[in-house]
């Protein structure tokens, strides 16, 4: 396992210093302009691209392949890509959550840092039994249509959550415990169905 | 015994097929997996190093069903596959770390005698290396890690002769040693007649013979023919013709056919000609 990561970090390790300039840059504008929907959908896109482009690597190598022929067990060369995406969505988590503390995101409710944390969980679910069933140009086209509707869901549940006329608004952490407990439902129910995709595939 | 061994091996595709493919790699043996372009090496040999699931069929290695071996047992198998499967944004310093990371018996310092033997740039990333040095990059982790048997697929296809000259001399070398066995697809049938034991030839899918080198290029024999000699030989003797200007060239059975007949002796690259175009012999 620590052998792939390590070989998909070597990978894209040109790509990582642009995405951890753009994770800080928006977190700067979430702290900035006090609005964390900057931040959130960086972290989003973040956490599914960075598993994305390593798979493509991969696909262009024909490693796929190789690692099969290796004797690795198709769970841990699926399982290593969830945990490539979630090391990600650690770390943009951790910047967004500079920015919601910096920005006073708190006095709104946790909530708003949950949530999006979720969400990252949520969308890498979504994305990556789509990357190992059709491949990652496929996928990308599936992960933008993916990643503007959930930043859209977010943006609503968000504005939704701000109304005054919301009764469930002060119940803070029964909606975080919500959302952390749909997460890791939808990373197990991914995580299972990506290893029986990938289990039937042949390169 | 036999390293590896397949029984009735069958892949379909659309438009193709493999079809009761089997034969075995004894331990100590060289064996070369000839056949043109899309007659179903490289499906044999991802089937045997499990990229492919069979449609049907049996695949052992030291009599162990492939689907039941444990990760070190798998780890036993070494490969080199045609576009090697390396990851290209790494250099060897990198790959050497990697690998360390991936299989059990890896060895750096063989790894690092191999690059120097090959003299691989030890500051470009793979991607920036020539065909040949990729290739030679991949024969190196191939042999940087314990392993009994040696798989590889078209591993000198495209390369000068100097460098498949230098790969025929390891493989040489890696097959001297006890216990161990070589499989190695090729199109370059000079390189295997070199190296190889035994000869397994696929043709649209399937075996036509799966015999040893020096005992096939003694049994066929090239006959060049005219219409009188044609029809005076025995049909059980020939085994494909070429209808030529001058008359017909026959792939034949030597002992078979009549003593007083001039033949030329049949290579590998001959065998594989008669056999994708030449044609049966007519009784009539």
């Amino acid at each position: 396992m620590f052998g792939l990561i390590l070989k998909d970090f070597y990978n894209i390790r040109k790509q990582a210093v642009w995405y951890a300039a753009m994770i800080v840059l928006f977190c700067v504008l979430t702290a900035a302009v006090r609005n964390v929907a900057y931040g959130m959908s960086m972290a989003v896109l973040v956490s599914v691209s960075v598993p994305l482009t390593a798979t493509a690597y991969e696909e262009k190598d024909g490693w796929q392949k190789f690692v099969i022929a290796s004797g690795m067990d198709t769970r841990t060369i699926v399982i290593e890509k969830y945990l490539l995406g979630l090391l990600v969505s650690l770390v943009g988590a951790a910047a967004y959550l500079i920015a919601f503390l910096i920005s006073e995101g708190y006095v709104s409710g946790w909530i708003y840092f949950v949530a999006p944390v979720c969400l990252q969980c949520v969308a890498l679910s979504v994305v990556l039994p789509l990357v190992f069933k059709f491949g990652v140009e496929k996928a990308r086209t599936y992960m933008i249509i993916i990643v503007v509707a959930f930043m859209v869901i977010a943006v609503g549940l968000m504005g939704l959550w701000k109304s005054d006329i919301n009764p469930i608004a002060k119940r803070d952490w029964i909606l975080s415990l919500s959302f952390s407990a749909v997460a890791a439902v939808a990373l197990l129910l991914s995580l299972y169905l990506s290893i029986k995709i990938y289990r039937h595939k042949e390169f | 015994m036999n390293k590896a061994e397949i029984k009735d091996l069958s892949k379909h595709y659309e438009k193709f097929d493999v079809e009761s493919v089997s034969f075995a790699v004894p331990s100590g043996a060289v064996v070369g997996l000839i056949g043109e372009n899309g007659a179903g090496k490289s499906t044999v040999i991802k089937s045997m190093l499990g990229i492919v699931q069979p449609d049907g069929g049996q695949i052992w290695f030291d009599g162990k069903v492939l689907g039941q071996m444990s990760r070190s047992d798998r780890q036993k198998i070494s490969f080199v596959l045609d576009d090697t499967g390396l990851p290209m944004e790494l250099d060897l310093a990198m790959l050497d770390k990697v690998m360390r990371n991936v299989y059990a018996g890896w060895h750096s310092e063989r790894f690092r005698e191999l690059i120097g033997r090959f003299q691989l740039p030890e500051g470009k990333l793979l991607k920036e290396f020539s065909k040949g040095m990729k290739m030679k990059a991949a024969i190196a982790v191939a042999l940087s890690r314990d392993s009994e048997l040696l798989i590889l697929d078209e591993p000198t296809d495209g390369l000068d002769p100097v460098v498949r000259d230098e790969i025929l001399g390891m493989l040489y070398d890696y097959n001297r040693q006890e216990g161990h066995a070589v499989l190695i697809s090729s199109h370059n049938t000079a390189d295997l007649e070199k190296l190889c034991d035994y000869i397994v030839y696929l043709h649209r899918g399937r075996v036509i013979f799966a015999e040893e080198k020096d005992a096939l290029l003694q049994k066929f024999a090239i006959y060049s023919l005219d219409d009188v000699q044609v029809r005076e030989i025995d049909r059980d003797a020939v085994v494909k013709v070429c209808k030529r200007e001058y008359g017909t060239d026959v792939l034949a059975i030597k002992e078979k056919m009549p003593e007083s007949f001039e033949y030329s002796k049949a290579t590998l690259d001959d065998i594989m000609l008669f056999y994708a175009k030449g044609e049966d012999l007519c009784s009539d």
